[in-house]
């Protein structure tokens, strides 16, 4: 398959369309998250059916309201990827599944936690589901409780903060492309088309794919609804959050940041605030070593903070 | 029974105008009471670039005739997401007085 920035993308044309997701959500103001169903909605088109796990994005379809011009369900919080996998299943009885992308939108607790053996199930049978998880790093919907997506020495409400996290997050790319995920990327909202494309090229893929995306939760991470794009988009810059892509276990590195210090994302963003300049200089030399990991070629050895 | 429901009080369908409806009266949810800053645009050093239509979390943004975006009141929460994202900086942000001018008239009677 192509390289990702071959894939065209034309906002021109897209325009023109009516929202498919339309406003008067009960989301937070300046929500991530929505923004994220809005760009996979642009991405995809029409004819997507969308599966969610409970989560925050749950509130804004509550009845008798809907946002949505698609169809759109919500299981519970452990089985998108099952619910996902018997809409495709309806859909080949119907001979209705070769020109509709069926699309999982689930939070990094229902991905990385709770809903994990269904999305395991799910990828290991190789199903063509497009996975996307919307990744702000903690159960935000919930109060702010530490995932397995929360980076090292981050607070949340249950790791308060002297310490703040103990224990770094995993790499849910990673295992889903060892799992059997034909295709498994990350991608930021702040760098919108380069998540568009990824989404293009994984609706072309005959077996599942996964995305991991991320998305700045304003109060979890305790910035100002104008401010989390920035800070998003300095976890890019800094190195935090590398965009790549693994196709057929296939490594390549999709965006080359500016490696700004570490510092500069760490003092947006009011989660941080307790930490000690030691704690900094851990974080920043674990980031050196991960992308010194990365660009020697030896991206499966790489740790994450 | 359930066909039924769907034919009868139109539950799956998110209004034509592009806001959500209530099942019996068409009535749109608002959310301008929300926001304390609203965005307002600059047409003349605008460059149509789809930028804030793109980022907006909430759809606000369409496009008029001209081709110019136009950001709907009515549910625009003032996130000013726009703001941030516009490469010529055209928008701008402006207080929303509606409301305090309002308490501040029925103060002073």
């Amino acid at each position: 398959m192509a390289d990702v920035n071959e894939i065209k993308f034309d906002i021109k044309k897209e325009m023109v369309k009516d929202h498919l997701i339309t406003g008067g959500t009960f989301a937070c103001a300046g929500c991530n998250p929505v923004l994220g169903i809005r760009l996979v909605l642009v991405a995809l088109g029409k004819n997507t059916i969308m599966v969610n796990s409970s989560g925050c994005m749950t509130l804004t379809a509550t009845w008798p309201f809907t946002p949505y011009r698609i169809p759109w369900v919500h299981g519970a919080i452990e089985n998108g990827g099952s619910v996902a996998a018997g809409i495709l299943m309806g859909l080949k009885a119907l001979k209705k599944d070769s020109n509709t992308h069926v699309v999982v939108y689930a939070g990094d607790g229902a991905t990385y936690d709770i809903g994990f053996q269904a999305l395991a199930g799910m990828v290991y049978r190789k199903e063509k589901i497009i996975y996307i998880c919307y990744n702000n790093c903690q159960f935000a919907n919930t109060g702010h409780q530490r995932s397995s997506a929360t980076e090292k020495y981050a607070r949340t409400s249950t790791t308060p903060p002297p310490i703040g996290n103990p224990l770094p997050r995993k790499n849910m790319a990673k295992i889903m492309a060892l799992c059997g995920a034909e295709y498994s990327a990350t991608a930021s909202i702040t760098n919108p088309f380069d998540f568009i494309k990824k989404l293009r090229k994984a609706a072309t893929m005959k077996g599942s794919s996964f995305i991991d995306v991320l998305a700045p939760c304003e109060p979890g991470w305790v910035v100002e609804p104008w401010e989390t794009l920035k800070a998003g988009n300095l976890m890019v810059e800094t190195g935090m959050w590398p965009l790549y892509e693994i196709e057929n276990k296939k490594f390549t590195l999709n965006y080359k940041p500016k490696m700004l210090p570490v510092v500069k994302a760490l003092q947006m963003q009011g989660r941080y605030k307790h930490l000690t300049e030691q704690q900094v200089t851990e974080i920043q030399r674990t980031v050196i070593n991960e992308w010194e990991m990365i660009t020697k070629g030896r991206f499966w050895e790489a740790e994450e903070y | 029974m359930l066909s039924k429901l769907i034919k009868e009080k139109n539950v799956h369908s998110a209004g034509k105008k592009g806001i959500p409806h209530a099942v019996e009266k068409q009535k749109l949810i608002e959310r301008k009471n929300w926001r304390t800053w609203k965005p307002v645009i600059d047409y003349d050093k605008c460059i149509k670039c789809g930028m804030c239509w793109l980022h907006c979390p909430d759809s606000a943004y369409a496009f008029n005739k001209k081709g110019f975006p136009e950001c709907d009141g009515r549910v625009c929460k003032g996130c000013l997401l726009c703001i941030t994202v516009c490469p010529v900086r055209c928008i701008s942000a402006e207080q929303e007085r509606g409301l305090t001018e309002k308490k501040e008239k029925e103060k002073k009677k």
